[in-house]
């Protein structure tokens, strides 16, 4: 398919419940609406951007400091390989348990502070000097559960323990069906930036919801990726509201920009060849017909990304058959605060080819710097609302996603007040 | 006889840059970062010429963990390369010109927390217990 082929050039109006007029921008300065944000990111499904083989043995665990709820938890795998979370918290005296972002413990959790043990399984094991305590029998000994489920090889939390929807709910029949069949357990995490930013969490959210900016803020560090002759204002194949979620899907000329590189960017066009890099023409590895539904649903060859973003806090950018990007966007700990974390996903480079790895590299660094464009332009755009100077967004066809990210933002928060009120 | 950060034989002619085969991502980003594009495309230039060779001695080198040397030094040199041709055929600069200041972005790839890291082991997914 070309672009020039498609009949809809206004997704929005497909929508008429998502309007056309400007977006009002209280959700990103509002400390009021920040509460309520605060309060549906304690209830909802957060995808850690961590994956199950991260974990692969009884006893491996990673932490996750929830900066908007003050959580911290732990994610461990247990002696009969269920993964499972806890509040970081010792129920003597409050200790967290653990300290390092990824570890393993041998069996158990040992408090440092009394020596407190808990099984893999959050149950109470140990109380020291036992008989010294008082009413031993009544105390709430074992650790506090938060909600862990997987889907795609994603591990996800719920502080609640227990959640209005289970985990396949909350994504909904369409993200099941359309991306079910990505080769996601092919892939591991390859790297992984973060920054803390003075922007609010929208803002953040929205800076990878749109594919319009590429060519524009990304000229330098992608050239030419999204020009195209026979359509120079459309760069979307597709747009798909997934209930709380949302997908786009992007025209890229990568087929000819292997071929312009070699001349003018001699080291992209290598590690195009030698690895996958965003240069690579990714759509002729795999044949397009092969890949799973959701990712370039139009099976067009001059394809560049895709992206799906899972409400409310990952954003999901497929790169090719088996290399995507995970952006955890998090809220911080008041409404102009918060944190990016980008995750690079491909299949592990052989340990015995030293030219994959080097390419790996390059992609690393290509990825890192494209990123930096990309947070400049949210503390600008925050600075600017905080100021009074900007209150409402106008938003082109192609932000759709922005339009309809808000609607549910709002919506999920209803919900989430109704349900506390019940 | 091989002197620590030295080059293969066949290499020694990069030697003068030695100077970019720095042993952490930031310190080398850093480094691309605080050079002129002058330095930044002599070392470009002088890497780019023998890139084909050094990639066919990679190839054959395999696995770094039992590489000799100066393969090794080589291998982090060409780290920098990547780093560097950024500058020289994307950015025109040194820096990311409109971009986050490069210590904000922080790699955590690169941490003390990061390298604790259970060995991974691909597997198919498991549901846990929500």
């Amino acid at each position: 398919m070309k672009l020039s082929d498609l009949k809809n050039t206004r997704w929005t109006l497909d929508h008429p419940q998502l309007g056309t007029g400007p977006v009002p921008v209280d959700s990103y300065v509002s400390p009021e609406y920040f509460e309520h944000i605060r309060t549906l990111f304690a209830n909802t499904w957060i995808c850690t951007g961590k994956r199950v083989e991260e974990i692969p043995n009884a006893g491996d665990y990673f932490i996750e400091n929830i900066e908007v709820t003050k959580a911290s938890v732990i994610v461990v795998r247990g002696l009969d390989g269920v993964i499972r979370g806890f509040h970081n918290t010792c129920k003597h005296r409050g200790t967290q348990l653990l300290f390092d972002s990824y570890g393993s413990v041998k069996g158990r959790l040992t408090c440092i502070y009394h020596g407190w043990a808990y099984s893999l399984a959050g149950k109470n094991l140990l109380i020291t000097e036992k008989e010294m305590f008082f009413d031993v029998e009544r105390m709430e000994k074992d650790l506090l559960p938060v909600s862990v489920d997987v889907w795609a090889g994603f591990v996800f939390i719920n502080q609640n323990p227990k959640p209005r929807e289970r985990l396949k709910e909350h994504l909904g029949p369409q993200v099941l069906e359309l991306y079910g069949d990505y080769p996601f357990e092919t892939t591991t995490v390859h790297l992984s930036y973060k920054a803390d930013l003075e922007c609010s969490w929208p803002v953040l959210r929205d800076s990878q919801l749109d594919g319009y900016h590429l060519k524009y803020l990304h000229r330098r560090s992608a050239p030419g990726f999204m020009e195209s002759a026979e359509a120079p204002n459309r760069h979307a194949y597709d747009f798909k509201l997934l209930g709380k979620h949302g997908s786009g899907s992007f025209y890229g000329n990568r087929a000819r920009i292997g071929a312009d590189l070699s001349k003018v960017a001699p080291v992209a066009a290598l590690a195009s060849k030698v690895g996958q890099t965003l240069a690579s023409n990714t759509a002729a590895r795999v044949d397009v017909s092969k890949w799973c539904k959701g990712v370039n649903p139009a099976r067009a060859e001059d394809w560049f990304f895709d992206f799906l973003y899972l409400f409310p806090n990952f954003h999901i950018v497929f790169l090719g058959y088996q290399a995507y990007i995970g952006h955890k966007m998090m809220p911080g700990s008041r409404v102009d605060l918060s944190s990016w974390n980008a995750h690079y996903y491909a299949p592990p480079v052989k340990a015995d080819d030293l030219e994959a790895a080097w390419a790996a590299e390059y992609m690393k660094y290509s990825l890192r710097d494209l990123w930096r464009e990309d947070g400049n332009t949210t503390l600008g755009a925050q600075r600017s609302i905080n100021s009074g100077a900007f209150t409402q967004m106008y938003l082109q066809d192609q932000e759709i996603l922005i339009r309809h990210a808000e609607q549910v933002l709002a919506a999920e928060i209803e919900k989430t007040r109704n349900t506390e009120k019940a | 006889m091989t002197a620590i950060n030295s080059l293969p034989t066949a290499f020694e002619a990069l030697t003068p840059f030695l100077d970019w085969a720095l042993p952490t991502e930031t310190l080398r980003r850093r480094k691309r970062e605080s050079s002129s594009m002058r330095e930044i495309q002599d070392f470009y230039d002088a890497t780019l010429a023998r890139v084909a060779e050094i990639m066919d001695h990679l190839r054959k080198t395999g696995s770094l963990a039992t590489a000799d040397e100066p393969t090794r030094t080589l291998y982090t040199l060409m780290l920098a390369f990547a780093d560097a041709s950024l500058s020289v055929e994307l950015h025109k600069s040194p820096i990311v010109p409109d971009g986050l200041p490069g210590d904000v972005w922080k790699p955590e790839h690169e941490t003390a927390g990061w390298l604790q890291k259970p060995a991974i082991v691909m597997q198919p997914a498991k549901t846990g217990n929500a």
